[in-house]
C-alpha cells in the first residue's frame, strides 16, 4: 500500500537533520553545567585562599586588641566583602606539658620561674568565613550563589553548607595590654617567690637598711 | 535477508554513521573541563596549604620572639633592681662607717681627760658608748652580708628565668603553630625525602631530616638554630652570668685614691679609719669582711638577643579526585600493550592491568615555610657611660657595668610609629 504520508513520514524518520542540534543542546547544557560548577568551585577556592590571609591579619589584630572590622574590605573584592565574616575572637590557652616541666626542673628552672609562663599565655584565634549558609542561599540575589536557587522539577532543596562557604583560622600570641613584653620593672614580681623577694627588699629592709630599700622602691615606682 | 542480522548490518554502517558525534565530542569536552577544574582546585589547595604553613611559622616565630622579649626584659629588670640595691647598700655602708667615725670623734672629745683613758675600761655609760660604736661597725658588715643574700636570691631568680624561658618560648611557639593549622614536622619532613640534605642558606637545614627520628612527640615548629647547637639558652635568650668589673658589682679590686674618685674609694677612705677605731675598742670588722674581701664580688646577667629562623609545614595530600593514581597522569608509569584481535585492529597498544600506576602518585605537595624573628634591643646588660647619677643629673661618673635604666627589649610591632614587620 502506497501511502504518501506514510512514505513521507518514513523519509523524515530516516532523515538525520536536526540530530546535531539536539545533540548540541544536550552537550552544551552539559558543558554549561560543568562550566558553572567549575567556576563556582574555583570562585570558592580563590576566596578560601583569601580567608587564610584574612584570618592571619584578623588574628594579629585581635591579639593586639584591635578591631577586625576592616579585614573583609582588605582581602575581598567588591560585593564579596559582604560575604566575608570575621567570627568573634576566641582564646586558645597555651599550656606547659608535664614532660617539659620535668626538663625545666631538672635543669634548675624551678616551679616559680614556670609561673611566669602561666601569665598572658594565650593565643588569639581568628576565624574568617566566606560564603553563606543554605538557608541564606534560598533568598539571596548575590551572584553566583543565586544560581543555586534554580530548581528543576523534583529537585530537592539545597542543603550543602560545606559547599557554600569556606573557612580559615589562624592563632596569634596574645599581645594586647599596655605592656605585652613585660618591659616594666615591676613585672619581675609576677611570681610568688619573686614577689616575696621584692617585698623583702623594699618592706622588710626598710627598718634596717632604709637607703637600699627606698632606692629599690623608688626605682620600681618610677619604672 | 540482512534484516535478520540487524547487528551485523549496523556494524557495517558504523564507519559512515555520523550520528552522536557531537554528543560524544561534548562529553569529551565536558570531561576535559572537569579535569581542568579539578587541577584548578588542586592548585588552589596547594596555594592554600602554602599560606597556612606560612601563617603557622609566622605565628610561631612571633610567639617565640614575644617570650624571648619577656624573658630578657625580666632579666634586665632584675639586673637593674640588683644595681639599684647595690648602690643603696653601698650608701648604707658608707653611712654606717661614717657614723662610726663621727661617734668615735665625739667620744674622743668626751674622754680627752688622760685619767679617764688610763682608767679603761670605762664607766658603764662609756661601755655603752663603745658598744654603740661597734654596733655601727657591725651594721656596716651586716649590710654587706644582706647584700650578698639579696644578690644570691636575685641571681637565683635570673638563673631560673634563663633556664625556663627558652622552653616556654619553644613550647608555646609549637602550640600556636598547631592552632594556626600547621602539621607535625615529623610527618612533613619525611615527605621531602632527601631533598633537604643538600639545602643551604638556612642554618641546619641540611640535617633537618634528623628531627622526626630524634623527637618522639609531634613538633609543629622548630627553630633551625637548635639543629646546630643544642644549647637552649644560646638559641633563645643568649644570656649568661658574668662577674662585674666595676662598682657597684665588684668593689674589692678598686684601687685606693684613684682619680677620678669613685664612691667606692670614698667609702674606702672612711672604712679604713672606722676599722681602726673598731679595732681600738677591741672589735674587728673581719667578722663580716676584711680588707681583701671588702665589698662583694657580684654577678649579673649579660647577653645579646639573637635571631631565630623557624620552620613549620603542611603535609602533602592526595589529589582532590584521586586521579593522581591513574597511569595517564603519572609520567613514570610505563604503559603496557595488549594484543587483541577485533575487527582487524591487531597489535594496537592499549593499557592493561590496573588503571592505577605504580610510580609516585601525583599529589598536592607538602610545604615547608620559614620565618625569622629577631628580638630587637641592645644587650641585656652592657657597659656604658650611663649610670644612675647621670640619669638624675647629679654628677658624672666613670663607666659602670650596668645601665641603670631599663633597656627595652621589644617586638618590632611595639615600636611607635612604625609598621608591622615580619621578616621571612
Amino acid at each position: 500500500m502506497d501511502i504518501p504520508a506514510l512514505k513521507h513520514g518514513s523519509t523524515r524518520w530516516n532523515n538525520q537533520s536536526g540530530q546535531i542540534l539536539a545533540e548540541a543542546c544536550i552537550g552544551l547544557a552539559l558543558l554549561v553545567f560543568v562550566w558553572i560548577l567549575i567556576s563556582f568551585v574555583a570562585y570558592l577556592s580563590n576566596n578560601r585562599i583569601r580567608t587564610a590571609m584574612a584570618a592571619r591579619d584578623a588574628a594579629w589584630l585581635q591579639a593586639k586588641g584591635l578591631s577586625t572590622a576592616s579585614v573583609p574590605s582588605a582581602f575581598f573584592y567588591g560585593d564579596d566583602v559582604q560575604l566575608a565574616k570575621v567570627m568573634p575572637a576566641q582564646q586558645v590557652s597555651l599550656s606547659m606539658p608535664a614532660v617539659v616541666q620535668g626538663i625545666i626542673l631538672a635543669q634548675g628552672g624551678g616551679l616559680d620561674s614556670m609561673a611566669y609562663g602561666m601569665q598572658d599565655n594565650y593565643a588569639s584565634d581568628a576565624t574568617v568565613t566566606f560564603g553563606m549558609t543554605a538557608s541564606e542561599v534560598k533568598s539571596t540575589t548575590t551572584f553566583p550563589f543565586n544560581l543555586l536557587n534554580v530548581q528543576v522539577p523534583f529537585m530537592a532543596d539545597l542543603d550543602m553548607d560545606n559547599f557554600l562557604s569556606v573557612t580559615s583560622s589562624c592563632a596569634w600570641p596574645g599581645e594586647d595590654g599596655a605592656d605585652p613584653t613585660w618591659s616594666k620593672a615591676r613585672d619581675v614580681a609576677r611570681t610568688p617567690l619573686s614577689a616575696a623577694l621584692i617585698l623583702a627588699v623594699t618592706i622588710q629592709d626598710l627598718s634596717t637598711y632604709p637607703i637600699p630599700a627606698l632606692a629599690v622602691a623608688a626605682y620600681l615606682a618610677a619604672n | 535477508m540482512n534484516d535478520f542480522f540487524p547487528f551485523e548490518r549496523r556494524v557495517k554502517q558504523l564507519p559512515q554513521d555520523e550520528g552522536g558525534s557531537v554528543l560524544l565530542l561534548s562529553g569529551m569536552m565536558a570531561f576535559l573541563v572537569a579535569i581542568l577544574g579539578i587541577f584548578i582546585v588542586d592548585t588552589s589547595q596547594a596555594v592554600y596549604k602554602r599560606i597556612i604553613a606560612q601563617n603557622a611559622v609566622d605565628a610561631a616565630a612571633e610567639t617565640s620572639a614575644l617570650w624571648q622579649a619577656r624573658g630578657l626584659n625580666l632579666l634586665q629588670s632584675w639586673n637593674n633592681i640588683h644595681y639599684v640595691y647595690n648602690v643603696g647598700i653601698y650608701a648604707q655602708e658608707w653611712y654606717y662607717l661614717a657614723y662610726c667615725l663621727k661617734v668615735d670623734s665625739d667620744f674622743a672629745k668626751e674622754v680627752s681627760d688622760a685619767a679617764k683613758i688610763i682608767t679603761l675600761p670605762r664607766v658603764p655609760g662609756d661601755i655603752r658608748q663603745t658598744q654603740r660604736d661597734c654596733d655601727t661597725c657591725n651594721k656596716a658588715g651586716q649590710a654587706n652580708d644582706r647584700q650578698s643574700a639579696v644578690a644570691t636570691d636575685i641571681l637565683q631568680q635570673q638563673n631560673e628565668i634563663a633556664t625556663a624561658f627558652p622552653y616556654i618560648a619553644l613550647v608555646y611557639a609549637n602550640q600556636v603553630a598547631q592552632a594556626s593549622g600547621g602539621d607535625p614536622l615529623n610527618s612533613v619532613l619525611p615527605q621531602y625525602g632527601n631533598q633537604l640534605q643538600g639545602a643551604s642558606g638556612i642554618p641546619g637545614l641540611g640535617v633537618v631530616t634528623a628531627i622526626p627520628g630524634a623527637i618522639p612527640v609531634p613538633i609543629y615548629a622548630f627553630p633551625m638554630q637548635l639543629l646546630t647547637t643544642l644549647n637552649m639558652n644560646q638559641v633563645f635568650l643568649n644570656v649568661h652570668e658574668v662577674s662585674g668589673e666595676h662598682w657597684p658589682w665588684k668593689t674589692d679590686q678598686i684601687p685606693f685614691f684613684t682619680v677620678p674618685v669613685y664612691q667606692a674609694t670614698v667609702l674606702t677612705v672612711f672604712w679604713l679609719p672606722a676599722a681602726a677605731i673598731c679595732a681600738l675598742h677591741g672589735h674587728s670588722l673581719s667578722d663580716h669582711f676584711s680588707t681583701s674581701k671588702w665589698g662583694w664580688k657580684d654577678s649579673y646577667y649579660r647577653g645579646y638577643p639573637g635571631y631565630n629562623t623557624w620552620m613549620a609545614g603542611k603535609t602533602n595530600q592526595t589529589e582532590l579526585a584521586g586521579l593522581g593514581t591513574l597511569r595517564w597522569l603519572n609520567g613514570q608509569s610505563q604503559t603496557a600493550t595488549v594484543h587483541y584481535a577485533f575487527m582487524d585492529q591487531d597489535n594496537m597498544p592499549m593499557y592493561e592491568g590496573s588503571v592505577n600506576g605504580t610510580g609516585p602518585e601525583m599529589m598536592v605537595p607538602a610545604f615547608l615555610a620559614f620565618a625569622s624573628s629577631q628580638v630587637e634591643g641592645t644587650g641585656v646588660v652592657a657597659k656604658d657611660t650611663g649610670n644612675i647619677f647621670d640619669q638624675y643629673n647629679v654628677f658624672s661618673l666613670p663607666p659602670v657595668d650596668s645601665l641603670p635604666k631599663l633597656i627595652s627589649v621589644f617586638l618590632p610591632s611595639t615600636i611607635a610609629g612604625t609598621d608591622w614587620l615580619i621578616l621571612h
